[in-house]
């Protein structure tokens, strides 16, 4: 009885505008997808947060889409469904913001009003580019040091993933599918590469490669996605591994272009 | 049982790439350090079951247990996501090696190379991913108990 009056009093604070509140829901989950939440994870918030105002929730997700079914407390039922565009930017700080903001929408409800205003805040934060720029030199770097490179096939691994963030920055922007895309920059990468260790003969070009070859490599997204597929998110993981495989391929494909060019010409 | 130097300098090295990729992944600031030390954590366990003589797949599947152990503690600790820190804590453990290997093999024509270093790669990430997903199905287990907690 106690139950029924507080959940009563949460739809409130959203009466009459349920349906905006399912938009901000859906919302919710569509950034949480983008900034590389699991599954799991994802429909677990989203039934949370509808609960959290009194409805009964029915929250179903994959990487390209969400459906959510809200049963308000009145009987009125709301469905809507939401397409997922990957856009390729795993972001943790913007992922903790989203956890943050629906722990304390859980704990208490808030206007759809601040739930809108809050979600814009956290969607057009800007990041700068510097962490990105650092973050790539050293994985670069360390990486090739990792497998066997000597300190100097780190710097110029380190030098070469300069080469990967213009390439991101610049043609990134028009990229509209990511298989040409990761051919073309790999290839791009492989064929400098290999044409400065050609040139100067003396650095591990392998050990190089392997350094930036790190940095656009599929393989956590393989891990996850594979990862996904034995928790029970069969779907999900699977369109996730035939993606990543496919990246994979053009990224090697990429490379290997680069190898066999480089081979004939120098 | 201890590190020889190469393998110090790996460890060294596998913090740091951790640390690159917790950056590139935009990880909170404050979780940066311990994000980066999963990395560490994990190629640790690879190598010490490495020299216990157990093969490459064992020690993946340790060294994810290892990483998703060491997530899933710091997530609680630090009241982040899991994810924040799995995803740093397993990059040391992809092979990388083994998928250039198996594209330079491919290049050059040595077809058997190419075959059992892809073997070697699928199997890798196989084994990573069930061993952070073993971890992941008893910590359900656990949260279930407490299922009253807000997220």
């Amino acid at each position: 009885m106690g139950e029924a009056l507080s959940e009563e009093k949460n739809i409130s604070y959203a009466a009459g505008r349920e349906d905006l509140l399912l938009q901000r829901i859906l919302d919710v989950g569509d950034l949480m997808l983008q900034s590389g939440a699991e599954i799991n994870r994802v429909e677990d918030t989203l039934a949370r947060l509808g609960t959290a105002y009194g409805a009964t929730m029915d929250v179903y997700c994959i990487i390209y889409s969400i459906v959510v079914t809200m049963q308000l407390p009145d009987g009125k039922v709301l469905t809507q469904t939401r397409r997922v565009f990957d856009r390729d930017d795993m972001d943790f700080d913007r992922l903790d913001r989203l956890n943050d903001l629906s722990r304390r929408c859980c704990a208490s409800p808030m206007s759809v009003e601040e739930l809108t205003k809050e979600l814009a805040t956290i969607r057009d934060r800007k990041e700068s580019l510097l962490p990105h720029i650092a973050g790539c030199l050293l994985g670069a770097f360390a990486f090739s040091v990792f497998f066997g490179g000597t300190a100097a096939d780190g710097l110029l691994a380190a030098a070469f993933s300069l080469l990967i963030i213009l390439v991101q920055q610049t043609a990134g922007k028009y990229s509209t599918n990511r298989i040409i895309y990761t051919l073309f920059i790999s290839l791009i990468t492989g064929t400098c590469i290999g044409a400065f260790c050609r040139l100067t003969g003396s650095f591990h070009e392998d050990l190089i490669m392997i350094g930036d070859i790190m940095l656009l490599n599929p393989g956590v997204t393989m891990v996850n996605a594979v990862r996904e597929m034995l928790v029970g998110n069969t779907i999900s993981g699977a369109l996730r591994l035939i993606e990543a495989t496919i990246w994979a391929i053009a990224l090697a494909a990429g490379f290997m272009l680069a190898i066999h060019i480089m081979g004939g010409v120098l | 049982m201890t590190f020889s130097l190469t393998e110090l300098l790996q460890l060294l090295m596998a913090f740091l790439g951790s640390l690159g990729f917790a950056l590139l992944f935009h990880t909170p600031r404050k979780c940066l350090l311990t994000a980066a030390l999963g990395g560490l954590v994990s190629w640790a366990v690879y190598l010490l079951t490495m020299h216990g003589g157990y093969g490459y797949m064992i020690a993946c599947l340790l060294a994810g247990i290892a990483a998703a152990l060491w997530s899933e503690i710091l997530a609680r600790l630090q009241k982040k996501p899991v994810t924040v820190f799995l995803i740093s804590a397993v990059i040391p453990l992809i092979p990388g090696q083994a998928m250039y290997r198996t594209m330079s093999s491919l290049v050059t024509g040595d077809l058997e190379t190419a075959w059992s270093q892809g073997v070697v790669m699928v199997l890798s990430m196989l084994f990573i991913a069930a061993g952070t997903s073993l971890v992941a199905a008893v910590s359900v287990l656990f949260t279930r108990r407490s299922q009253n907690q807000p997220v």
